[in-house]
């Protein structure tokens, strides 16, 4: 954990709703350069609305998110933030290759630099030999290390991961968390949500989001001592029925 | 923008199908209804009956001159025969049958005077086809026969018909074809942006694109060069075959109606934009098809609407294939310049400017912020 790091985004006072529908209450979170931030918390809680803010894609009705101190939504700091979608979002009638040229050309690279970084980044993926066939062929695993290659496209300095990692295989999960640390070793940020319990102990940070609101923050071994659990899974089920008492 | 705009080709590259659809389709419709059009000028079959008397011309008559007052029924067949089938038929009864049976549309029985005429009045086409031909065939072995009494006199009343904008073989066609040709274009041209754009917001593509610094207005602008070259691609091959292969009139030249067909299709297009964001499924865009499609093609000029009531008139206006049809008549049937179609044309840029714009603002949904 690394608190004295650089303040990469901050959010304070979010709120949203949906119709009748709380998505965001009050909530406030901050995440500092060289860390792992992690989401966790029931599907509902907000989680997805929260990563959106943070990228610009909705606003909330009060509240402000702000990254690298600029008041989001704003259009020109988000070239310094990649985003990974919860569901695959990939053009399917394009080739991996041609997906990745154009993420990089709309976060402002000139074309030649695009393509150049589009295939050091298709190396990366484990997509070499792959990088020319339409998306649409892609199997799970594939459009997921494509998706993960698009958010890192523009080398950016925080990483905004909505469950990055749900219908990966172990291995390959292995291998998404083990990027995450290196990318915050080098000084990036990394918020990434998640419903699996092994990779919320990997974080730096966690915070438990339910209704909404941030129910607690701190590291892994911290969030299980306040709960009085041997495991996350348990704080987990405790905030649930916690906060369902409430 | 251009990224976008090339990113659009490249998808289309990638989804053949819908590629070849987009260009083929519109001929595809087009030779239908060119089709449909020539073979609607129907030639009557008309059954004749006791072809061996003699009849009298019309009125009845008692003159004393049998060679000038009666009419031989073969005079008359002979010029039936140039505008309809003759069946010859040996009784009334089996002629009936044949009406019945629909195998003619009208019967002409010599047998009284002046000649019985029965029509089959259930297709107004056909009906009005065959009183057409046997009213014609009738008049023209009259005035024959009469021009050898008084020739002067009957050639007077065949008055010389002249044409401008055409000749006696315009046919409906050639006066559909420049409306026509609007219409193909603005159709198929507003369903292709409409879903695409709607493809990428249901898909979430375009709120990923919009986690990055892509502004609005360069997103719009992409799908309007990118789709702007196809419907450009499409303009070309449907004037090709409606001119070059069906021969329409093209007075203007092909530049100037391409002028205006591109127009039309920055219009449409920018309409499918626009429109596409309050449908959230192809199922809806689908539903816009008889608000915005199915009126213009009936008021945009497809039909005369002269002696329509005022209103419907008046809405002719809200559309723009209704400046577009009225500038590409102009050009092609009546040789006017561009310069001259100039009001219809800026119509038709105001519509595609418009919603171009309500476009760029409708995408604040997706993208808070300036631009």
């Amino acid at each position: 954990m690394n608190s004295s790091g650089r303040l990469c985004a901050q959010a304070k006072g979010l709120k949203k709703r949906f119709g009748h529908v709380v998505a965001l209450d009050s909530l406030s979170l901050d995440v500092r350069a060289g860390e792992v931030l992690g989401l966790i918390g029931p599907s509902g809680s907000g989680k997805t609305s929260f990563v959106k803010v943070l990228v610009g894609i909705l606003t909330p009705d009060e509240g402000e998110a702000s990254v690298f101190g600029e008041r989001m939504p704003s259009r020109g700091v988000l070239s310094r933030v990649g985003y990974m979608a919860q569901a695959d979002v990939l053009y399917d009638d394009l080739s991996a290759l041609d997906n990745l040229v154009y993420f990089a050309t709309l976060e402002g690279m000139d074309r030649k630099t695009s393509k150049r970084r589009a295939l050091e980044l298709i190396d990366f993926a484990g997509l070499s030999g792959h990088e020319k066939r339409f998306v649409r062929e892609y199997s799970g695993g594939m459009r997921k290390r494509l998706s993960l290659a698009m958010a890192l496209v523009h080398d950016p300095e925080l990483f905004v991961l909505d469950e990055p990692t749900v219908g990966v295989d172990p291995h390959l999960r292995q291998r998404f968390w083990k990027e995450f640390a290196d990318l915050a070793a080098r000084g990036k940020a990394i918020i990434a949500t998640t419903h699996i319990m092994d990779e919320a102990e990997r974080c730096d940070r966690l915070a438990l989001i339910f209704d909404g609101k941030v129910i607690a923050t701190g590291s892994p071994a911290e969030i299980r001592s306040a709960y009085g659990v041997t495991n996350l899974e348990d704080v987990f089920l405790r905030a649930t029925v916690e906060g369902a008492e409430s | 923008m251009l990224a976008t705009a090339l990113r659009i080709l490249r998808q289309l590259r990638g989804d053949p199908r819908t590629l070849a659809l987009i260009l083929i389709a519109p001929l595809f419709v087009v030779f239908l209804l060119h089709e449909v059009v020539v073979a609607g000028q129907l030639t009557p079959r008309i059954a004749v009956v006791n072809t061996a008397g003699s009849v009298n011309s019309g009125t009845t008559s008692s003159g004393p001159a049998p060679s000038f007052s009666l009419l031989s029924p073969d005079s008359v067949i002979q010029e039936l025969k140039k505008s309809s089938t003759i069946l010859e038929v040996s009784d009334a009864a089996s002629a009936e049958q044949d009406l019945r049976q629909g195998t003619a549309d009208a019967i002409v029985d010599f047998s009284a005077t002046p000649a019985n005429v029965t029509v089959d009045a259930a297709d107004p086409s056909t009906s009005s086809a065959s009183i057409k031909a046997i009213q014609e065939a009738f008049a023209t072995a009259v005035k024959d026969r009469a021009a050898a009494f008084a020739g002067p006199l009957f050639a007077s009343a065949s008055p010389k018909i002249n044409f401008i904008n055409g000749s006696a073989s315009t046919s409906s066609f050639d006066f559909l074809a420049p409306v026509l040709l609007a219409f193909i274009i603005f159709f198929f041209t507003f369903i292709l942006s409409g879903i695409s754009f709607l493809r990428e917001r249901t898909s979430g593509t375009l709120e990923r694109a919009f986690a990055t610094p892509l502004s609005r207005s360069s997103l719009v602008g992409g799908y309007m060069i990118g789709f702007g070259i196809i419907a450009t691609v499409q303009t070309i091959l449907v004037q090709f075959l409606i001119v070059g292969v069906y021969k329409a009139p093209n007075a203007a030249g092909f530049g100037a109606s391409l002028a205006v067909s591109i127009s039309v299709s920055l219009a449409a297009l920018a309409m499918g934009l626009f429109l596409s964001a309050f449908a959230n499924s192809e199922f809806q865009m689908l539903q816009f098809i008889p608000i915005v499609i199915v009126p213009q093609i009936l008021f945009a000029g497809i039909f005369n609407l002269r002696s329509g009531p005022a209103w419907i008139n008046a809405l002719s206006y809200v559309f723009p294939l209704t400046y577009a049809g009225q500038a590409l008549r102009d050009l092609m049937i009546r040789g006017k310049t561009l310069l001259d179609v100039l009001p219809n044309l800026a119509a038709v840029w105001g519509f595609a400017v418009v919603f171009i714009v309500l476009a760029v603002v409708g995408l604040g949904k997706f993208r808070r912020g300036k631009g």
